[in-house]
């Protein structure tokens, strides 16, 4: 996508084995900065098994991650979240007692010296980042200590994707964030998405909607048995060729292919 | 309980003031009662409401609420600690026997009575999070050990014969107010300064709330629960010194049914056994309606037999109330 080719992110020859079973073999892709990729495939085809390594919960038999150009090795979730790669899980995977600042901090809270010595929270920091960061998404939150409980559906995910905002990440993979929305609150995280993008992050987006990633996705790639096995910009596909790949009907035709998408 | 009925951010108010309010509505329940028990109890006997019976009121409350501290840790953590009850038997009595048959000191005796409730702490958050024993469990096994511990001590017979400056701390007063109310009242600030202000606060309330949420964005969940409970034995051991001050003889059968009065204080004060939810401030509150029970119920000539009845209807009461609260949401 940049004109100077450099990937937010870059996989080559990724290959991961469960005991027998080869869930991935040998996946390659890329993630520009500032594009949201729509990542497809039927239930098995090894999209959230790449995920994963990519977000250091896995790690891989063999091939290669690299970020923003650095070759990096994963050994655990916070290693890839140092990095800069943020995943906002589909049960978003928030503290529904604590307020949103408290969510958008937690593990990685501001300390300030209590009479110069004892360490304590820096709340009125924590509130006022927060306060203008909601302010900078629209995330329809106008209250940083309102408890996330209270929430809606997609507030809970504005909180997530602030998260994700605040703490610089260079990649941002949406695990199929829309799957238990109301059709707004759709909308709503749709939305952030181009937003997310709009700051320069690279979105891996997870979905089963195909209508849904053909609207918001710059570029979508299809997986089937571990592999890719189509890879275009969205404008140049359609709903009936991706369902042909996500089916494995043009599997036969891609294996010659694969090759060309690096 | 509306808001579900308006999940749109209606929210504009003050931040400030909401989550005030919020504390204040989560309190509002232990002050009523309190002032229901008091108005009740000061009719059936006008000496409820003496001076004489508030200082008693004070000291008695201080080992309810101290332990009900160390419980709150707990239960925000969506954990429980059934064993307080015999750890203060155990303390107490260790704490006793130092005092009386060795020439350590007081301030020797204190310290180690304070290690025990460390290493007891150690035990129960180990064999949670090391084994998998459930928390109910791990504190039940906890109640018997600690029990039987503590009859082992003395084969059963009391400790007396206690130094008069260790019985002067419970028993003397500052600005007129009793020294357990004080020691109480200082846990309690520091308590709440933890809970409320540091990360270890936010990090017990985080793992009570959502334990995955806490792992995944890399708090080491299994070393805080671990802390937590050792904490929670060194205030159970602290509430065993205090108590063995008060009564100045160790029994090794005392501590009956306390980590009930501290449970029950807990859930009275807003705390959720589902967890992720506790302040310190509600938690004293709860342990002073469960001592005015106490007392207001011993004044009015009610049998401590029917306290004891009275005692597990409210602690099951509260927790039905707690659930009723977090069904409603």
């Amino acid at each position: 996508m940049s004109a100077s080719g450099s990937a937010a992110l870059e996989v080559s020859g990724i290959e991961k084995r469960f005991g027998a079973v080869e869930v991935l073999r040998g996946v390659s892709m890329q993630v520009a900065p500032g594009e949201v990729l729509g990542v497809v495939g039927d239930n098995g085809a090894g999209k959230s098994t790449l995920m994963k390594v990519i977000s250091g919960v896995h790690r891989a038999d063999a091939g290669r991650i690299r970020l923003a150009g650095q070759d990096v090795a994963f050994r655990t979730p916070r290693d890839a979240r140092d990095a800069g790669i943020e995943t906002i899980y589909q049960d978003l995977a928030l503290a529904d007692h604590l307020d949103v600042g408290a969510n958008i901090f937690l593990g990685r809270e501001p300390i300030r010296r209590f009479a110069g010595l004892i360490p304590m929270l820096d709340e009125r920091k924590i509130h006022g980042e927060v306060a203008a960061l909601l302010g900078r998404i629209e995330s329809h939150i106008p209250d940083p200590s309102a408890r996330v409980l209270d929430l809606s559906g997609g507030q809970r995910q504005a909180v997530a994707i602030a998260r994700a905002l605040y703490w610089k990440a260079k990649i941002v993979i949406m695990d199929e964030p829309t799957a238990a929305l109301a059709v707004m609150e759709t909308e709503n995280v749709l939305k952030m998405a181009r937003q997310l993008a709009g700051e320069g992050i690279g979105v891996l987006f997870i979905g089963h909607n195909l209508v849904e990633i053909l609207k918001i996705c710059d570029r979508v790639m299809v997986m089937y048995r571990g592999r890719k096995v189509f890879d275009a910009r969205c404008a140049d596909t359609s709903q009936t060729e991706l369902i042909r790949y996500m089916t494995g009907y043009a599997d036969a035709e891609v294996n010659k292919t694969e090759g060309e998408y690096q | 309980m509306d808001q579900r009925v308006a999940p749109k951010p209606e929210i504009e108010t003050m931040p400030r003031g909401r989550a005030a309010l919020r504390f204040v509505r989560q309190l509002a329940f232990a002050l009523i009662s309190i002032v229901v028990l008091i108005v009740i109890f000061g009719i059936l006997n006008p000496r409820f409401l003496s001076a004489i019976n508030w200082f008693h009121i004070t000291q008695q409350v201080a080992v309810i609420a101290i332990l009900a501290i160390g419980q709150t840790f707990i239960i925000a953590t969506a954990g429980i600690d059934i064993s307080q009850g015999s750890v203060v038997a155990l303390s107490s009595m260790i704490c006793a026997i130092i005092l009386v048959d060795s020439h350590l000191g007081m301030v020797a005796a204190v310290a180690l009575t304070l290690l025990l409730g460390a290493v007891v702490g150690a035990m129960v958050g180990g064999s949670i999070v090391v084994l998998g024993v459930p928390p109910f469990i791990a504190t039940l096994g906890m109640l018997a050990i600690a029990m039987g511990a503590a009859l082992l001590t003395t084969n059963g017979t009391p400790v007396f014969g206690l130094p008069n400056g260790f019985q002067a701390i419970s028993q003397g007063t500052i600005l007129g107010f009793p020294n357990m109310g004080w020691i109480a009242i200082v846990i309690a600030l520091i308590a709440a300064f933890v809970l409320n202000k540091t990360r270890f606060g936010r990090y017990t309330l985080a793992i009570g709330s959502n334990a995955e949420a806490a792992r995944r964005v890399g708090i080491n969940v299994p070393r805080h629960l671990l802390m937590i409970y050792m904490l929670g034995g060194i205030i159970s051991a602290l509430a065993g010194i205090v108590y063995l001050s008060y009564t100045a003889a160790a029994q090794p059968t005392s501590g009956g049914n306390y980590e009930l009065y501290a449970i029950a204080a807990v859930v009275i004060g807003g705390g959720s056994l589902f967890g992720g939810v506790g302040t310190i401030l509600g938690s004293v509150l709860g342990a002073l309606l469960m001592t005015i029970l106490k007392n207001g119920t011993q004044l009015a000539g009610i049998s401590s037999y029917v306290e004891q009845v009275i005692l597990g209807i409210v602690v099951v009461g509260a927790v039905y109330v707690d659930n009723l609260r977090r069904r409603l949401r």
